[in-house]
């Protein structure tokens, strides 16, 4: 058996298929005359472009040329014209009759050719097809100004190149990539451009484009100017999608799907995606037009060179060229378009699957390499040509092509109001902060201010007297020791104190309350020493508390002094201490309420009310007398307010420091307190009273002599402030 | 035995001594002497009033009664712990509770205890002068008016109540303007004899301190 070998694409077939398996082709006897090899065509091709150089693969695209003229040919005999009607009444008329005659082999050729080849090229199409081209062009008809003023500028076109094919015979085909490319979806402006684009790949080697495709150093200028142009209208998405080769049956090179893309593709007036477009950054639709319109010429000059045999002939000369006609038609069709929304309109990929229709009988296939190649995800942006005035110069984005220009915000807002933090204020604020301020600080910081250093004389006065002071207390106890004028009337509320012990009972015990400092404890020891030595001698119980810390401690030196003198008293069974009371005027009033719950321990922890001394006392009306030992005023008002109400006639006598005296004598005055001894002097005239030589006495002299010197001081100070006044801003 | 008793008292006598000359140092201004004194006395206090607090306060009147059962003192053992709550700023204020149960207390206690013990007290005192009059001598009755009076000029003058004229500053009626001058007096008067106590308790401790001193270096000087 004898395989029928494509002329196409030299693929065996077997003996009895009129078209290629592979390329859907017709095979030789179907195409050529009997007789006639592929090798002839291609020997005639050669003759006809006069080099015998070209490559392989134009030499095929050649011999399929050379077939579709022997069709055409063919188709041109007297049989297979179309009656005078047909041609729309022009039968006289031989550049239309030539015209119509190109015309009916691709009419021919199209009735051979499948039915969805058939509804690529002529309307209606299929309907996959339709949406395909819907799916490139634009899909809203409001926006196809532009493209009405594509067909009227076409449509002058061709009645140019009617024109010159009148002045010039023979009529010669149209060139082929004057065209400016438009799709669409509307059928009837797409057949009318779909026609020529046929016609002129009559004349054009529509293979060339595919060895364009297949050369894959297209300049990048050509392929970005020819995106920019209106048939490449739809997206960089749109064109990944169109040949992703995954949703759709692979294509293999030769088929005619393939090649009507690319001839469509080359003559510029296809309406299939265009591939190698790399991806344009986005622009203003306006200056992109601006910027294809001059540059056509250049996309051009490439195709030109395989074109240069017909590029030879007469008739084709008179014909203005593509690129001469995109630079002298000024009144292009994309130069007075308004930029439109059209681009952003573009519907995104609800269309995909439209796609698939008029593919459904090729068989699946590997995407070949070169197709591949055309994939635009794979392609590589090239250098913009665009000029760099689109070029961010500064921000975020800056170096940056193309970048979409945004709201200029920077001038829509203000840098805002600096504000310090320094306080603005007035002359008079300030003067009056400043005198606040020294209102404010601390009375020491202005008095050092004013005064840095103390006064010499001062300093020196003060230790004179202290040394004077000591002097005396000295020579009166080392030169008369015990020598004083003691005197002779006694005070009635210290005649009362010693009134009052001597009608004590001695099986009522006598609470002693000593709250006074350590630093007092010597005048308070003159002054109850003899009072303790008397409520011994009377053999007296004695309970002892204190509302301070360090009192009960001191008293018991006290008493230990006391007994030292009354040898008779056993204070180890006539001597209770409680210790410490706590809470002040509180505790003392505790003591009214509950004399046993308020102190139920003595200092040794011990039951305190078992020991015989107290065992009979339940409150404070059991006891003998109380007696406060104190050197605070404030102390002996506390016992007067809270305790004294609760004696009901238990004697409160009163032994104070001579500085507490005189605050506590009202309450003496008033009946409150029975009896007062206080300060030396108070001691001194209790001895006195017991005719027993005591402490009081013996340092009254001493104390006597200091207070005459102290006197003597006060005087001397007096009558020098009065002959030399203090100096003023000092006191005294 | 009795050696190292007196050895004993001498070292103690030897340190107050040292103590006292150091008190006295303030003589000639501050000094180290004087400060280390004064710390030592108030370190030392401080230190015997934790021991008396624990000792004579918490435990026979916290302690004691929690151990033998009484449910009563757990009430100021949760006020205790309260307390201590303000060492920390942060639950400070819990320790409020207890800060309020003793000022009110204390309050409570300082204002009945002035109304019934003091002021009471020495209206009565005060009348009841005038009452001993009649059965008096012409000197009771003369102290009795120059007690009223003092004390009646006293309260006056502590009355800052006056009119104000227009054009004038406020000014007090003659009347209050009279006995305000006596009660000034009458308060001059107490605080010069407070005065003269304190100047007498000094003059006290001096003394006291003087014979001290002496008496320890003659026992040093002597032993």
């Amino acid at each position: 058996m004898t395989e029928k070998i494509c002329p196409v694409c030299n693929r065996p077939n077997i003996s009895t298929a009129k078209r290629c398996w592979y390329c859907q082709s017709l095979l030789e006897d179907e195409q050529a005359e009997p007789g006639m090899t592929a090798e002839d065509l291609a020997g005639k091709e050669a003759e006809v472009t006069g080099s015998n150089e070209v490559p392989e693969w134009l030499a095929r695209v050649r011999q399929r040329k050379a077939i579709e003229e022997m069709q055409q040919t063919r188709s041109l005999s007297p049989e297979s014209l179309p009656p005078a009607e047909e041609s729309g009444g022009q039968s006289g008329n031989q550049p239309d009759n030539q015209e119509k005659a190109s015309r009916e082999p691709e009419k021919a050729e199209a009735s051979q050719l499948p039915e969805w080849l058939q509804g690529l090229g002529t309307p209606p199409p299929s309907e996959g097809v339709t949406k395909s081209l819907q799916m490139e062009s634009t899909p809203e008809p409001e926006n196809f100004s532009w493209l009405e003023k594509l067909k009227s500028w076409k449509a002058r076109d061709e009645e140019d190149a009617d024109t010159g094919s009148e002045q010039s015979e023979p009529p010669a085909p149209q060139p082929p990539a004057a065209q400016p490319t438009v799709e669409g979806s509307n059928e009837e402006w797409l057949a009318e451009f779909l026609t020529p684009a046929e016609e002129s790949r009559e004349e054009t080697p529509s293979s060339d484009l595919e060895t364009r495709v297949e050369t894959p150093a297209m300049p990048a200028e050509i392929a970005e100017e020819k995106s920019l142009q209106p048939g490449s209208e739809k997206g960089p998405e749109d064109e990944t999608y169109d040949f992703s080769g995954e949703e759709h049956p692979p294509l293999e090179e030769g088929h005619p799907v393939v090649t009507q893309f690319l001839d469509a593709e080359f003559s510029g007036s296809g309406s299939l995606p265009q591939p190698e477009l790399p991806s344009v950054p986005t622009e203003e639709p306006s200056d992109i037009l601006k910027e294809v319109a001059p540059t056509d010429n250049a996309d051009l000059d490439w195709l030109t060179h395989y074109q240069e045999p017909e590029a030879e002939e007469p008739e084709e000369k008179a014909l203005p060229s593509a690129s001469q006609a995109g630079t002298t038609q000024p009144s292009a069709p994309f130069l007075g378009v308004q930029p439109s929304d059209w681009g952003e309109s573009i519907p995104e990929p609800d269309i995909e699957p439209d796609f698939e229709a008029p593919e459904e009988e090729v068989e699946p296939a590997v995407l070949p390499a070169w197709m591949q190649g055309l994939r635009p995800i794979e392609t590589k942006p090239q250098p913009s040509s665009v000029p760099s005035e689109e070029t961010v110069r500064e921000g975020p984005l800056a170096g940056i092509e193309g970048a979409l220009v945004g709201a200029n915000l920077g001038a829509a807002f203000e840098k805002p109001a600096m504000y310090t933090n320094k306080v603005q204020v007035t002359d008079r604020q300030s003067l009056r902060a400043e005198l606040l301020q020294n209102l404010l600080s601390e009375p020491g910081e202005a008095k050092n201010a004013e005064e840095p250093r103390r006064p010499v004389r001062g300093k020196w006065l003060k230790r004179v007297m202290s040394l004077v002071m000591l002097v005396i207390v000295f020579a009166v106890l080392i030169l008369a020791p015990g020598t004083s004028l003691l005197p002779v009337l006694f005070p009635p509320e210290t005649a009362n104190a010693y009134r009052l012990v001597n009608e004590l009972s001695s099986d009522r015990p006598v609470l002693i309350a000593a709250d006074f400092e350590a630093g007092l404890s010597g005048e308070m020891g003159f002054a109850a020493q003899s009072m303790l030595e008397h409520l011994m001698l009377r053999n007296i119980p004695l309970a002892v508390l204190s509302t301070n810390s360090v009192g009960s401690t001191l008293m018991d030196q006290m008493l230990a002094n006391s007994q030292g003198l009354v040898s008779s008293y056993d204070a180890s069974t006539r001597v209770v201490n409680f210790g410490y009371l706590a809470g002040a005027s509180i505790g003392m009033q505790s003591l009214t309420s509950d004399l046993r719950t308020a102190l139920p321990y003595d200092r040794n922890l011990v039951q305190a009310w078992t020991h015989p001394v107290v065992q009979n006392v339940y409150s404070l009306v059991d006891l003998g007398a109380l007696v406060v030992v104190t050197d605070d005023a404030d102390t002996g008002r506390y016992w007067i307010e809270q305790v004294q109400p609760a004696l009901n006639g238990v004697p409160l006598i009163l032994v104070t420091s001579a500085q507490a005296a005189p605050m506590l004598q009202p309450y003496y005055a008033s009946g409150q307190v029975s009896a007062v001894v206080s300060g030396i002097s108070g001691g001194s005239a209790y001895e006195q009273m017991m005719k027993l030589p005591g402490n009081s006495s013996y340092f009254f002299g001493a104390y006597q002599v200091l207070v005459l010197a102290v006197a003597a001081l006060f005087l001397v100070g007096g009558l020098i402030s009065l002959v030399k006044p203090a100096e003023r801003g000092s006191k005294g | 035995m009795g050696q190292l008793n007196l050895n004993v008292d001498m070292v103690w006598t030897l340190v107050s001594l040292l103590l006292t000359l150091c008190v006295f140092s303030y003589v000639f201004g501050d000094n180290a002497f004087f400060r280390f004194a004064t710390a030592l006395f108030i370190g030392a206090a401080a230190g015997y009033f934790a021991v008396v607090i624990l000792y004579q306060v918490l435990l026979p009147k916290l302690i004691v009664p929690l151990i033998q059962g009484s449910t009563l003192s757990l009430v100021p053992l949760v006020l205790s712990g309260l307390l201590l709550t303000k060492l920390s700023p942060r639950i400070g204020r819990l320790g409020n509770i207890s800060m309020a149960v003793l000022v009110g207390s204390g309050a409570a206690i300082a204002i009945g205890g002035a109304a019934l013990g003091t002021i009471f007290n020495q209206v009565r005192a005060t009348v009841n002068s005038f009452g001993a009059t009649s059965a008096g001598t012409g000197t009771s009755i003369l102290e009795s008016i120059f007690l009223l009076i003092g004390t009646v000029a006293a309260l006056v003058y502590f009355n800052f109540g006056a009119r104000q004229k227009q054009g004038e500053a406020p000014k007090r009626s003659k009347i209050s303007s009279v006995l305000a001058g006596i009660g000034q007096f009458f308060i001059a008067v107490t605080l010069g004899a407070v005065f003269a106590g304190v100047l007498s308790a000094g003059l006290t401790a001096l003394v006291e301190r003087g014979d001290f001193i002496l008496r320890s270096i003659m026992s040093l000087a002597g032993g």
